[in-house]
């Protein structure tokens, strides 16, 4: 089938099957929120009707859709993705195929787990989620690093990541994992705001989006290992602070972040200026000096997405590149968008650290 | 092709004169050093808002090529 019929078909799917209902565009719109579709679950419309939709309700869990190959190669076919093998044969999946008339490809892909970014870490791992104790969001935790002021030991991500973009005061509880990845206060605290890089507004030029928080004396990490993606998550690399690398466009480089794990890509500018980012509430800010990357040519996905912020980019041999702050959605390689980062050496010199 | 990193280093000299002409104007949203389409040299790399954005901008600037990114916006992550 051809694409359009693929969403037609997809559409019914959603409304048939999974018992989900089509909002007119402009409502969804309305509603202030970027939705992938204009499909609705109707018990979060309508809670009166929660019983009649839970078998439902197990279909929207254990099965997702998605696009497939045709068997000549060139047309396309529903890819139905079932998480629970019970639901293979059940009549539910003989119903979508009946809907897309046969052209279908029915894929057991398991009981699907979120990354291990976003679960609890012990000892604390670069890139697992963090934030402050009820912030209601997700950032990253980038690297281990030392106060050169007063020798405490704590962890460098964003100040938008750990004090809100100026918001929180100093000595605020962060935890890990993040309050938007359901951690929370007292068992998930790991250490307190200890300092921040002011954002400045107004036109005024920023170096970095950075904040110190120092971790709790009984709270062990690991500074050392990268890890990349997997339940358990395996070791991909060791970082090598005390190297220096020489960053130039198509340097290559990864990165662990809470939203899309570990990652590679390139550098694609350097020395960018007049970067200006939408903080949020707070209006435009504008950086100067900074690094953009774009994502590797060869990995098809993007090299990182919202929730990714405070995440340490390295050169492929571990060595500290820069602070991940902020990123487009098209732009660079493959229109995959581009990502900012701060100089790893303004980071460390504006928060007065140093790597563990 | 190694490219060396004082060629990028003159680029930004150029970059400069770049920013003080055309940085103020709203739909340009960073301007920095990218490799050329041939990655063999530095080019000028530039960020802007939309596709009609990019009218506004020259091809090249002091013998360097304008490479624009339409990025509709940057945001934090």
């Amino acid at each position: 089938m051809d694409e359009n019929s693929l969403q037609e078909v997809q559409s019914r799917v959603f409304s048939e099957v999974l018992g989900f209902e089509e909002l007119p565009f402009m409502a969804a719109a309305s509603l202030g929120t970027n939705f992938a579709s204009a499909f609705v679950d109707h018990e979060l419309l309508n809670p009166l009707s929660a019983r009649t939709v839970r078998r439902q309700r197990r279909l929207q869990r254990d099965i997702a859709l998605g696009t497939a190959p045709g068997a000549d190669g060139k047309d396309l076919r529903l890819a139905v993705l079932v998480q629970d093998r019970a639901l293979m044969a059940d009549a539910s999946v003989a119903q979508v195929s009946s809907i897309a008339k046969g052209e279908v490809e029915v894929i057991f892909i398991g009981r699907q787990q979120p990354f291990w970014t976003r679960s609890k870490q012990r000892p604390l791992k670069m890139g697992s989620s963090i934030s402050p104790a009820d912030a209601g969001y997700s950032g990253t935790l980038g690297f281990f690093a030392r106060s050169t002021t007063n020798g405490h030991v704590g962890i460098v991500s964003n100040n938008h990541v750990l004090a809100n973009v100026n918001k929180y005061p100093l000595g605020t509880t962060i935890v890990q994992p993040a309050d938007g990845d359901g951690g929370g206060s007292p068992t998930d605290d790991i250490g307190i705001l200890s300092n921040f890089i002011p954002i400045q507004f107004g036109g005024f030029a920023n170096a970095v989006d950075a904040a110190f928080a120092e971790l709790g004396n009984s709270v062990v990490y690991d500074a050392i290992n990268i890890y990349g993606n997997g339940n358990t998550p395996p070791a991909v690399g060791s970082l090598s602070p005390a190297g220096t690398a020489a960053v130039l466009p198509r340097l290559e480089v990864m990165k662990t972040g809470r939203t899309t794990g570990h990652t590679q890509g390139q550098v694609r500018a350097i020395n960018v200026n007049n970067y200006v980012v939408n903080m949020g509430r707070q209006g435009l800010a504008r950086f100067d000096g900074q690094v953009l990357f774009e994502a590797d040519p060869n990995s098809g996905g993007r090299f990182s997405r919202p929730g990714d912020s405070g995440s340490l980019i390295t050169d492929r041999t571990g060595i500290p590149v820069a602070l991940l702050f902020a990123g487009s959605q098209s732009g660079g390689q493959g229109n995959l968008g581009i990502t900012a980062g701060n100089p790893i050496s303004t980071v460390l010199s504006q928060l007065q650290v140093s790597f563990v | 092709m190694s490219i060396e990193a004082r060629a990028f280093e003159a680029a930004m000299a150029i970059q400069k004169e770049f920013e003080d002409r055309f940085a103020a104007m709203p739909d340009i949203l960073g301007v920095g050093i990218c490799l050329n389409t041939t990655s063999d040299g530095p080019a000028l790399n530039v960020q802007v808002t939309d596709e009609p954005a990019k009218a506004h901008l020259p091809l090249t600037f002091r013998e360097l090529e304008v490479i624009v990114d339409v990025v509709g916006e940057n945001r934090r992550f």
